[in-house]
């Protein structure tokens, strides 16, 4: 679904169909012959309702990985405004009140500008069965709470460079 | 600017934040500590266990991330009792378990205290 997505939105002259949003994107996605090469992470949806956590992640992931973050404090939140950021990859937080993350996954996934788009899940619950089951949702990987905010950034990179190779 | 100087910058700002952190959390397990007394007391049981559960869940994910990884560890603990409690029967919380229940939330607090008194 990503391939065609981009594939389409390259053959209109790198020109996004609704935002225009994705011209450095696609840049970074293709070569000059059209190949598919790896993917620049830029742009994190950080979906979390707890300020401490949130406030964390978003200085960690924008002073030291020098990405692009919106986090959004709820899954309601993350569905309004979600498709209009354009997110590379989605980090979700899986107890919320209100939608948790299983729900709001579900939620952004019918939605068709980020029905690709990757996601990890960052959760204290971490066992293994559990683990197993967020993978089981098409999760690339679960990132533990508490992280270390020195290492957040290298472990997504690695869990995108992962995804990508 | 250099890696290491955002590395320094982030390191600073996560001392402010973690300041802050810890100046509200003496308020936050007082809080516990109450919710964990009144649980017996009237017919709202269930929310304030869905309540206990969320604030525990809350306190198992931060104060790791703010290097204090023991207290994320004994609330994690505790979030998992009290899910047990509600996903079997709340009423069958007994008061020797409620009180059980209250000592480990004033061992937080006391946990807390060391950890703090250890750093001035």
């Amino acid at each position: 679904m990503g391939q065609k997505f981009l594939w389409t939105a390259i053959n209109n002259a790198g020109q996004h169909e609704n935002t225009g949003k994705y011209v450095g994107t696609i840049a970074n996605k293709f070569n000059q012959a059209g190949r598919s090469v790896m993917s620049t992470l830029q742009r994190i949806l950080y979906v979390e309702d707890d300020p401490d956590i949130q406030a964390v992640a978003k200085l960690a992931l924008e002073m030291v990985g020098g990405f692009t973050m919106k986090v959004c404090s709820s899954g309601d939140e993350a569905v309004l405004e979600a498709a209009t950021f354009a997110p590379d990859i989605i980090l979700l937080d899986v107890m919320m009140p209100g939608m948790d993350g299983p729900a709001t996954l579900l939620a952004l996934r019918k939605q068709p500008a980020l029905d690709h788009v990757p996601f990890v899940f960052m959760t204290a619950k971490v066992q293994s069965a559990e683990v197993a089951y967020y993978k089981s949702l098409g999760a690339l990987d679960v990132i533990a709470k508490p992280f270390d905010p020195m290492e957040l950034s290298q472990q997504i990179q690695n869990i995108w460079q992962q995804h990508n190779v | 600017m250099s890696e290491q100087d955002n590395t320094d910058l982030l390191s600073a700002e996560l001392t402010k934040l973690r300041a802050d952190f810890l100046q509200r959390l003496p308020a936050e397990l007082t809080l516990l500590e109450s919710l964990a007394n009144h649980l017996q007391e009237d017919t709202a049981q269930r929310t304030k266990l869905d309540d206990l559960h969320h604030r525990l869940h809350r306190l198992a994910g931060i104060p790791g991330v703010f290097e204090l990884p023991d207290l994320s560890t004994q609330a994690r603990v505790l979030e998992q009792r009290v899910k047990a409690w509600l996903e079997d029967s709340p009423e069958k919380m007994t008061s020797l378990l409620q009180q059980a229940l209250i000592a480990d939330i004033a061992a937080l607090q006391q946990m807390l205290t060391e950890a703090l008194s250890k750093e001035i």
